[in-house]
């Protein structure tokens, strides 16, 4: 019972601490906003958004959530396209983390109810089980996400990861294929090994 | 059906594309490459549509309020293998999961089973549909969903908690000519000694007073008071604004349980009972003796939910046209509004002998709200009001003033006596 509420705390802490991550990585960025009322303006955005998702979480109400999550990631890329230098990577890591905290709220939303309440035995390996697959899936295309873009990205501009251009291009297209059809297989491969 | 978050992921990476383009920004396009990956490898593996066929075994379906019973939902998978299936039985509020869940995340491959297994306990009486069966093939991205609805639906009904009654006198004062246990004031046969008179023939034996014989040389005969019965009208008061408390403790639900109790008190001691409930509508079972009409009164009382705006005199004109004239009247009602005083006297004016069992509804929000100098003065002022309505009723029936906390047989056995105090 102990191990079912320790699973549940997890998973509702997984994404808090996802968004969390993004805030910190914004306002550490923001410190570099030359002092400008439009400036400040952004920064009064982003301590809004701030507030909205602390208040979306401690009342639990998911529209504050979005709403916080959305106005974040809007003042980042609005600072950074007015005052800020653009740097590819880093804006593919912001969104993709993003995006990955979305993913986790989504598997949270799913297990935290079940994990909640009581789960024993047969249904506890069940549950356990899919938990697995879900996390592994989203860890998969999020990494996937961001390799495929800064693949685009160095193909675009040579030199955004520091290693030279074709032996990157090479190596993430293969990391693509490969997860592509891992993530294809998976549901396959799984039940063969379960018969 | 594809999810509000799979249209988010197309419009941000339509945004990011068509503004990196517009500003000439290359790194913009390439923020739309991101929601990309994410729907291109989310509808490589999208969630199957679900064909399943479900059984449910419930291991009683007559419970009561409080009792136990085990629930197995058995789910078949008939379609294809469904790697995220997310099942829900549905049930009513009133039923609480102890035991087990009723919510689950499956793998079900083709033509493969699994068994759903839960404890339920109901809070309220009632009849109540477990049901319909719900499930959800899922993206582990979230990006779609296929919902199924198993029309598989399973009844139970759920019986009232009773109140105790036991020793205490609560019984009809006129009798009928049936046979019953209620003394009669007539010479019967009963067990009661009534007197004694002079012997005639036929007498039985047994009868023969022999102590009286050798005073007076003659052969003397006891008598008995005869036992009869007679007849209990049960009038439940189930108004909206009777319903004071908690969903599963407020005054209608817990008159239901004193009519209950009331009910199997007097048809134990072979009397004729009937039972007139007020809610949204007027209904009533006409007078009869036995267990099944036992059954009958239960079985209206399971569906009693407060409700309706009726005047409280409406009961008089059913009771007058459909009960006997000189039945017992027991009016179950909290006493919220001052009418019941002026129905009281008209009934009592018609010839009624009626008792009033009234739960309290000061007692049953006081334990609702912690105590403070507010609350304490408020409730000593309404207790007065409400004393000084109970006094008023005293002078034309009798009245328990009942603290629900307590069991309903002690303040019964408290009861004055009649005749009623002047």
């Amino acid at each position: 019972m102990a191990e079912t509420r320790v699973t549940a705390a997890v998973l509702w802490t997984l994404p808090v601490a996802a968004v969390l991550s993004l805030f910190a990585w914004a306002f550490v960025d923001f410190l570099g906003i030359p002092p400008v009322v439009i400036g400040e303006a952004f920064v009064g955005v982003l301590l809004s958004a701030f507030a909205a998702t602390v208040l979306g979480l401690r009342f639990g109400r998911a529209y504050l959530r979005r709403i916080g999550l959305g106005l974040l990631v809007l003042t980042y890329f609005g600072a950074h396209l007015s005052f800020l230098p653009i740097d590819a990577s880093a804006s593919l890591g912001f969104l993709t983390l993003a995006l990955f905290a979305i993913e986790l709220r989504i598997v949270a939303d799913r297990f935290v109810p079940l994990y909640a309440g009581d789960l024993r035995g047969e249904d506890r390996e069940r549950v356990g089980s899919a938990l697995q697959r879900s996390l592994i899936r989203v860890v998969a295309v999020s990494g996937v996400a961001f390799l495929a873009s800064s693949l685009a990205a160095d193909l675009a501009l040579a030199g955004t990861l520091p290693v030279t251009t074709i032996p990157t291009a090479l190596v993430l297209a293969a990391a693509l294929i490969g997860v592509i059809l891992i993530l294809a297989l998976w549901p396959v491969l799984e039940r063969r090994e379960m018969a | 059906m594809r999810t509000t978050f799979a249209s988010a992921l197309v419009a941000v990476a339509l945004v990011a594309l068509l503004s990196g383009l517009g500003v000439r920004s290359w790194p913009l396009v390439l923020l739309s490459i991101p929601p990309l990956v994410f729907l291109a490898l989310g509808s490589l593996d999208p969630p199957a549509r679900p064909s399943l066929t479900a059984t449910r075994i419930v291991s009683r379906d007559r419970l009561a309020v409080g009792m136990d019973a085990k629930v197995t939902l058995h789910v078949k998978n008939e379609g294809g293998p469904v790697a995220l299936l997310e099942c829900l039985d549905v049930l009513p509020p009133e039923l609480a999961v102890i035991r087990g869940s009723n919510h689950t995340i499956l793998n079900v491959a083709a033509g493969e089973s699994a068994d759903l297994t839960y404890t339920v306990r109901p809070t309220l009486k009632g009849e109540f549909t477990l049901g319909p069966f719900r499930a959800r093939s899922l993206d582990p991205l979230g990006l779609g969903v296929e919902d199924v609805v198993v029309p598989t639906t399973t009844s139970v009904v759920v019986a009232p908690g009773i109140e105790s009654l036991a020793r205490a006198s609560l019984g009809p004062r006129r009798t009928r000519p049936w046979f019953g246990h209620v003394p009669s004031r007539h010479i019967g046969a009963g067990s009661e000694f009534w007197g004694v008179r002079e012997y005639v023939s036929g007498d039985d034996v047994r009868r023969i007073n022999w102590k009286a014989s050798a005073r007076f040389d003659t052969l003397y005969s006891n008598e008995y008071q005869g036992e009869r019965s007679g007849d209990v009208v049960i009038l439940l008061d189930a108004r909206a604004e009777s319903a004071v408390g908690t969903p599963t403790g407020n005054a209608v639900e817990i008159g239901v349980r004193a009519a209950l109790g009331v009910a199997e008190h007097v048809l134990e001691s072979k009397n004729r009972v009937g039972l007139i409930v007020q809610r949204d509508v007027l209904d009533w079972v006409p007078p009869a003796f036995g267990r099944k009409q036992l059954y009958r009164i239960l079985d209206h009382l399971i569906h009693v939910r407060a409700g309706g705006e009726w005047p409280f005199s409406f009961v008089a004109w059913v009771l007058t046209r459909y009960f006997p004239r000189d039945a017992m009247v027991v009016l179950i009602t909290p006493l919220t509004d001052r009418t019941a005083l002026e129905s009281v006297m008209n009934l009592a004016a018609r010839g009624y002998d009626i008792t009033v069992l009234s739960p309290s509804p000061l007692e049953i929000e006081r334990t609702l709200f912690a105590p403070n100098p507010q609350r304490e003065t408020a409730y000593r002022i309404l207790k007065m009001e409400r004393e000084n309505l109970v006094a008023q009723l005293r002078r034309v029936a009798q009245v328990v003033d009942w603290d629900p906390q307590t069991p309903l047989a002690l303040p019964l056995r408290r009861m004055r006596t009649w005749p009623r105090p002047v």
